[in-house]
């Protein structure tokens, strides 16, 4: 039984990561400045997970990148662009009813149980 | 910086040539924030097992799926599978067995005949099967990356409707019998056609006299196409209809009353045994001419009954599959209630 509850766990999260990574767009930032900012969040997230969806939502157009070669490293640099913000406002907003509704529910269930 | 390299290279040489140069570039900045100032050998080691296997995050950048064929299309695949091996599988069966008993003249031996025939058969079905599961594999691969399908959705979308089409269990005519059929008709009448050379009795492996009467076989020849037309019409109508219903088993009943009846007219036709062979079988019981008509009339009759009880079953199991009428699950229950 404890075998499952890890790989349940990485299935609830994956979903989220894409909202995760939207909401710290607003402002620039390059890949391990991102890296750092989930993990200080305590949010896990593979790197070969991270990287490939930022390419993936410039794909899909929700963020923007560029190159910033004024520094002695250059690095890539992504940010929401205006599609991806109307994008993450809407996704936010299905998240948090999401949360209610499960929060709700689960609750219920354990006053339930406790009766 | 080599083992960098090495693992830059690793992943972007997997990856479509117009995107190589950028990913790699971004893998490098990535991995040299990810370091101190003067790394280790160890730290570099550290920092890219925490970027992971290169393959993965190769896979992962070229978003590809990372198998042949996804669950969307799985479904179709196993069933266009198990729609065309049976017909191929049949179709070289028939074939080769057609293909031997042609081949097959009275002065080789039967036993070697049997064997190669065996052979040829087995290493036919096993090629065919092997064609047949490459190519459908293949051109489901070709779908499955061509993008045509998204994720978990299949090829067409599903609606009720669609449950009429399923005939359920009990009712359903087996494809198994119905390849059976075809493989039986196809043997029959090879025999038929080639019955002066082929059917006869065997000393040592060698045809020594023939057993129909030649003449006789052909006056019955537009007969037995058209029993072989019949026989080909039905199985293929069975094919199509897939379920037992009333009017099949009455057509299946007739056919098999047709047939009956003319196999005991063929059978019972004094002149249908070749001439010689009276003579040879008096010679084998010791010049009795009665032991000979005896034993021939016991063959001939034991062929009969075999006829007749197998058409009886068939035409009784048409009828009784035919019966049996479509109830969904919980319908006693709901009528105890």
């Amino acid at each position: 039984m404890a075998e499952i509850v890890p790989s349940l766990t990485t299935e609830l999260r994956r979903g989220t990561l894409t909202l995760a990574v939207l909401s710290q767009l607003r402002t620039p930032q390059y890949g391990y400045s991102l890296v750092q900012r989930l993990e200080a969040a305590s949010i896990q997230m593979d790197q070969s997970t991270l990287y490939p969806l930022l390419r993936r939502l410039e794909k899909q157009e929700l963020v923007t990148s560029e190159w910033d070669t004024t520094e002695s490293r250059p690095r890539k640099y992504y940010e929401l662009s205006s599609y991806g913000h109307e994008v993450f406002r809407q996704l936010k907003t299905e998240w948090f009813r999401m949360n209610e509704d499960l929060t709700t529910l689960l609750k219920e269930e354990e006053d339930h149980e406790s009766d | 910086m080599n083992l960098i390299d090495a693992y830059v290279y690793e992943v972007t040489r997997r990856l479509p040539e117009k995107n190589r140069h950028d990913i790699g570039l971004e893998l490098n900045s990535i991995i040299s924030d990810m370091l101190p100032e003067h790394p280790t050998e160890q730290e570099v080691k550290d920092t890219l097992a925490r970027m992971g296997d290169p393959m993965i995050l190769a896979a992962r950048y070229a978003d590809r799926p990372m198998h042949l064929i996804g669950p969307g299309l799985f479904p179709s695949y196993v069933s266009v599978l198990k729609i065309t091996m049976p017909i191929a599988l049949s179709v070289i069966t028939i074939s080769i067995i057609i293909g031997e008993i042609t081949a097959f003249s009275g002065n080789t031996n039967v036993i070697n005949t049997l064997i190669d025939a065996i052979l040829s058969i087995g290493a036919g079905i096993f090629s065919v099967a092997v064609q047949v599961l490459f190519w459908i594999t293949a051109v489901f691969f070709m779908i499955e990356r061509s993008g045509a399908v998204k994720d978990s959705a299949p090829l067409s979308k599903w609606t009720p409707d669609e449950l009429k089409k399923i005939a359920l269990p009990k009712r359903t005519i087996s494809r198994t019998s119905l390849i059976g059929n075809l493989i039986w008709t196809a043997v029959w009448a090879t025999a038929y056609f080639n019955a002066s050379s082929l059917i006869g009795i065997y000393i040592n492996g060698n045809m020594t006299v023939p057993i129909f009467n030649e003449e006789i076989l052909r006056l019955y020849l537009p007969v037995v196409i058209i029993f072989i037309a019949a026989e080909i019409a039905m199985t293929c109508y069975k094919w199509a209809v897939k379920v037992w219903t009333n009017r099949l088993a009455v057509f299946n009943a007739l056919y098999n009353l047709i047939w009956t009846v003319t196999a005991i007219v063929f059978l019972t036709n004094p002149n249908i045994l070749h001439p010689d062979l009276a003579s040879f079988l008096s010679d084998l019981f010791g010049g009795s001419a009665i032991g000979a008509t005896n034993s021939i009339n016991w063959a001939i009759w034991t062929t009969i009954v075999i006829i007749l009880i197998s058409s009886i079953i068939d035409s009784y199991e048409g009828f009784s599959k035919s019966r049996k009428s479509i109830k969904p699950p919980g319908t006693k229950k709901s009528a105890a209630i």
